[in-house]
C-alpha cells in the first residue's frame, strides 16, 4: 500500500463509518439472534442501498435487451450499459475504453484469457509462471486450457512469511517462460505482491503478464497504466457489487490479436455459413444478451466508491488490519498466517489444537461470519501444511467494535474446544 | 444456549479422547477415506466373525471435533454388533438430520448420536459427522467383497 494514501485524505472518522453502515440494511440483521459481523468480504462483499435501488429501478422502468434496437427502452438501456464501461476504464485507469471487457467473474476472465491464447500462443514446451498462492482459478484455468496445448507451469515457491520468493523468480523466469500470472493481493494471506517489479522483469523478457485483482480492486487504488500489466481481472462482487459480472483489462494490442472464444450474437459483424467475421474489440469477446442489470449494478457500486474515495476505504481497512493484529496478538495459541511486509485486510488464523470448522460454527453462532476451509488453495494450504484456515477479512463497513468482538468469540472458541 | 448443545460436554468429551482410536494391530479390513472438502480423514480398522459379527473395531483420523465425535461413538455403537444392527443405526442416523422430532426408539438406539440432532441448523457440517459413517460402509462393503472372492 504506498504511502500516498495517508497523506492526501483524511481518514474515515467513526460518523463516516456509521453512516456508511447505515447505507447497507444486511448489516442490521441479527444471525442466531445475535448481530450479523460479517467478516466474509474476501469471499463476496454487500451491495449498499444505492445499488440495490439501481437494481430495482432498472427492472421498475428501464428494462429492454440491449442489442441496439430501435425502440426507446433498448436505446436507453444499451446508454446504461454502455456508461459503465466507461466508469470502469476510469477506476482501474485504462487507456482505452475497449480495453474493458465484460465477463461473468473474475475466474470466468482468468479461463477466458488461458482458452483464447491457447488458440495461438502457447506452443509445446512453453512456460507459464505461476506463484504457489495462486486461488484455483488462476491454476486449473491453465491446466485445462494451455497445458492442453503442450505448455508447462512452473511455480514461484512462497516464503514462510507469506511473501514470495523473488529469487527463485528470477531463476525461474527463463526464455521458456511465455507467460506469467500471478495473484496481486492474496485470498488466504493477505500479501500484497511486488507486481510492478516481477511485471517489469517479465517485459524485460516481452513475457506478458496477467494480474488477478480478486482482492486488490477492492482494497487499494489499482492504476493498469502504472503497473503495466498486460491483462487485470476482477470480479463486481467484490467490490460492493452484484455477483455475475467480472472484468478482464486487456491491453488493445493483445484484445486485437486474441481469438474470440464464445460466438454467439453481438459479438459479430456477418455471419454466413461460409465465412462469419467478428465485431471489433472488445465486443468480439462478448457473444450473447450480457448481464445488463449486473452491469448497470456495478456502475453504481462504483459511484459509491467513489463517493467514500478508494484510498480513505484502504487506509480504513489498514487500520482494521493493525488494530486485529494486535488483539490477535494478545491471545494465546493463536497464529497469523502471512506476516509479510504488505499486507491487506485480510487473516487467516491458526488455532492449536482447534480445527478451523468448529471454530467456525462457533463463531457463527455469535454471529460472526468468517470463512473456514482452503480459500480455493489447496497447493498453499498444502506448502503450510494446513488442511485449512479460519479467516476474517474486511470491508469498508468494518469496525474495532466488531474486531472485539470476534477476540472475545474466538476466546470462547478456545474455551469450549481446547 | 445452542452452543452447548452441539458443543456440549459429550461432543467434546469424544473429540479430545476418541474411544477405540489407534492403528488395530490385527484386524479384516480397514478403509480410509478422505472428505475433498476439507481434508478431514478416516480409516476404520475391523475384524468380524463368521456369523458378520463386528468383533473388535478401532479407528484413526484428523479432523473436525463432529468428525472424530461421530467416529469415537460410532466405534463403541458398534461393537459386537452385526452389520445389520449398524445399518439400522445408520437408517436412525441420517433421519436426525431431517426429522423434527427424534422418535423414542431411535433416541434409545443411537445413544449419544443424539447431539448430532442440533446439525439440523449446520447442513454444512453435517458432512462432517457422517464421514466417519460412510467410510465404515466402504470398509464392510469391501470386506464382504473379500469374502466373497474366498474359495
Amino acid at each position: 500500500m504506498s504511502e500516498l494514501v495517508r497523506e492526501v485524505l483524511p481518514n474515515l472518522s467513526e460518523s463516516d463509518i456509521l453512516s456508511i453502515r447505515e447505507q447497507f440494511p444486511i448489516l442490521g440483521r441479527t444471525v442466531h439472534n445475535k448481530p450479523l459481523v460479517f467478516f466474509d468480504n474476501g469471499a463476496s462483499s454487500q451491495m449498499p442501498l444505492s445499488v440495490i435501488e439501481r437494481l430495482t429501478t432498472y427492472h421498475r422502468f428501464e428494462h429492454a435487451n440491449v442489442h441496439r434496437g430501435v425502440h426507446y427502452l433498448s436505446q436507453s438501456a444499451t446508454d446504461s450499459y454502455e456508461k459503465v464501461r466507461g466508469k470502469v476504464q476510469q477506476f482501474i485507469n485504462a487507456k482505452h475504453e475497449e480495453e474493458i471487457v465484460w465477463t461473468y467473474g473474475t475466474t470466468d476472465a482468468i479461463n477466458f484469457v488461458a482458452a483464447s491464447l491457447s488458440q495461438f500462443y502457447f506452443k509445446e514446451g512453453d512456460e507459464i509462471l505461476l506463484t504457489e498462492m495462486e486461488h484455483h482459478a488462476n491454476i486449473v484455468s491453465w491446466q485445462i486450457h494451455a497445458v492442453a496445448k503442450g505448455a508447462k507451469i512452473k511455480v514461484i515457491p512462497v516464503l514462510d512469511n507469506g511473501e514470495l520468493d523473488l529469487d527463485a523468480f528470477e531463476k525461474l523466469l527463463t526464455e521458456k517462460v511465455k507467460f506469467v500470472s500471478l495473484i496481486h493481493i492474496s485470498n488466504v494471506l493477505g500479501t500484497v505482491n511486488p507486481v510492478e517489479y516481477i511485471i517489469h522483469k517479465a517485459h524485460e523478457k516481452n513475457i506478458p503478464v496477467l494480474i488477478d485483482g480478486a482482492q486488490s480492486a477492492p482494497h487499494e487504488r489499482v492504476d493498469v497504466q502504472q503497473l503495466d500489466c498486460d491483462f487485470f481481472v476482477f470480479s463486481a462482487h467484490k467490490v460492493y457489487g452484484p455477483t455475475g459480472v467480472g472484468v478482464l483489462y486487456g491491453k488493445r494490442e493483445w484484445l486485437e490479436k486474441m481469438p474470440p472464444v464464445r460466438g454467439g450474437g453481438d459479438m459479430i459483424r456477418e455471419v454466413s455459413f461460409e465465412k462469419t467475421t467478428f465485431n471489433d474489440v472488445p465486443h468480439k469477446f462478448e457473444a450473447g444478451t450480457p448481464n445488463i442489470n449486473g452491469v448497470i449494478a456495478f456502475g453504481a457500486a462504483i459511484d459509491f466508491i467513489h463517493s467514500i474515495g478508494i484510498e480513505r476505504i484502504a487506509a480504513h481497512e489498514l487500520n482494521l488490519l493493525q488494530y486485529a493484529t494486535e488483539r490477535i496478538s494478545e491471545l494465546e495459541k493463536v497464529k497469523i498466517l502471512g506476516t509479510a511486509s504488505n499486507k491487506a485486510s485480510i487473516i487467516s488464523l491458526i488455532m492449536d489444537g482447534i480445527h478451523p470448522h468448529d471454530a467456525g460454527t462457533i463463531l457463527d453462532l455469535d454471529g460472526i461470519a468468517v470463512r473456514t476451509g482452503h480459500h480455493c488453495a489447496q497447493p498453499l494450504m498444502k506448502r503450510f501444511n494446513l488442511p485449512a484456515t479460519t479467516r476474517a477479512s474486511f470491508a469498508v463497513y468494518n469496525t474495532t467494535s466488531e474486531i472485539d468482538i470476534f477476540i472475545q468469540s474466538l476466546k470462547k472458541v478456545q474455551r469450549i474446544l481446547s | 444456549m445452542i452452543s452447548t448443545e452441539l458443543y456440549g460436554d459429550i461432543l467434546r468429551k469424544h473429540s479430545k479422547s476418541p474411544l477405540n482410536y489407534g492403528v488395530a494391530e490385527q484386524f479384516d479390513v480397514s478403509y480410509n477415506e478422505k472428505s475433498p472438502l476439507c481434508g478431514d480423514t478416516v480409516t476404520f480398522y475391523l475384524t468380524l466373525n463368521d456369523s458378520y459379527q463386528i468383533d473388535s473395531v478401532s479407528f484413526t483420523g484428523t479432523g473436525c471435533a463432529i468428525c472424530l465425535a461421530s467416529a469415537s461413538i460410532l466405534s463403541e455403537l458398534v461393537k459386537k454388533k452385526s452389520i445389520a444392527d449398524f445399518e439400522m443405526f445408520f437408517e436412525s442416523f441420517n433421519r436426525l438430520f431431517s426429522e423434527p422430532l427424534i422418535e423414542e426408539n431411535s433416541a434409545k438406539l443411537l445413544g449419544d448420536l443424539v447431539i448430532f440432532s442440533s446439525l439440523k441448523e449446520f447442513p454444512a457440517r453435517q458432512k462432517c459427522a457422517l464421514l466417519p459413517w460412510q467410510t465404515l460402509i466402504k470398509a464392510i462393503e469391501s470386506y464382504k467383497n473379500i469374502e466373497s472372492i474366498k474359495p
